[in-house]
């Protein structure tokens, strides 16, 4: 798993995954995430557009750092979620907790960036 | 109604594979054979959600049997996967010889406080969610076996899954 994080500005950063976000690399994810966040770029995207699995382990990580993201006062936004990732968010019901965006363009505009 | 035990599969993919590391990328090279033993033998079209179910469903118990069968401190022990295509189903069976599964129960109804939304839990509520029927059986030999069953398009069981 490949974790790149770009910094848009203070508060925005956009945290690019490629590889599967699983129990085997959940644990890495989610440090890099509550790290960028805890540096103080709250308002993240998450594209998701080279990620082709994710488990309920990978969906925890994703939870962890949304949770992390609005206790700073930001939020945490999907883009780019494959199929796959739209099924796992429906059948737990988390696509009404998780923001999800076509693009990260569209993520970042609701940002106001 | 849950299918009797397999008799003769029309193709079949079979791998072990090691829990510490977990090689979840052998599973997911397993499962891509799997689906191309499927669509060689399978008369019909299989919709991409479907084979998504399926795969998900099956990362889903991998990971719990490594995880929770197989803690770091008890002593390596391959998981067996295997996968079968059937006339009107295909499943999934894993062996292995770790600690027993025991049931958690469903989850609680979920939750949308963010700051009471649980990071972990999520994964055999969501299997069950996937596939037809999830099974699992401990055998006097120390054996856990689990088997996923999923049914191809108009092939659905007639009763409401069987669930471990």
């Amino acid at each position: 798993m490949d974790v790149t994080i770009e910094k848009r500005d203070d508060e925005t950063a956009i945290v690019s995954l490629t590889g599967r976000l699983d129990f085997v690399t959940a644990g890495v994810v989610r440090q890099r995430i509550v790290d960028t966040i805890t540096d103080g770029h709250r308002r993240l995207v998450i594209d998701l557009a080279s990620v082709p699995f994710i488990d309920s382990s990978g969906l925890g990580a994703l939870i962890g750092g949304l949770k992390a993201a609005r206790s700073a006062g930001g939020d945490l936004r999907i883009a780019r979620a494959p199929e796959q990732m739209k099924v796992v968010l429906a059948l737990t019901t988390l696509d009404r907790v998780f923001t999800t965006y076509p693009t990260i363009d569209d993520a970042l505009s609701e940002y106001g960036s | 109604m849950v299918p009797d035990k397999p008799d003769r599969a029309l193709t079949s993919e079979v791998i072990a594979i090691p829990t510490r590391p977990p090689d979840m990328g052998s599973v997911h090279d397993a499962l891509a054979r799997f689906w191309l033993g499927v669509t060689a033998h399978h008369h019909g079209a299989i919709e991409t959600r479907w084979q998504v179910e399926f795969e998900t469903a099956v990362g889903e118990i991998v990971a719990n049997v490594v995880r929770h069968a197989h803690p770091p401190d008890s002593v390596p022990n391959p998981v067996r996967v295997m996968f079968h295509l059937f006339e009107d189903r295909i499943e999934a069976h894993l062996l292995d010889h770790g600690i027993p599964f025991v049931d958690p129960g469903p989850r609680a109804a979920a939750v949308y406080s963010i700051d009471q939304l649980p990071e972990g839990g999520w994964g055999l509520d969501l299997a069950r969610g996937l596939v037809d029927h999830l099974l699992y059986e401990r055998g006097d030999d120390g054996t856990n076996a689990w088997r996923l069953v999923k049914h191809f398009s108009g092939a659905a069981p007639e009763d409401t899954p069987t669930t471990a």
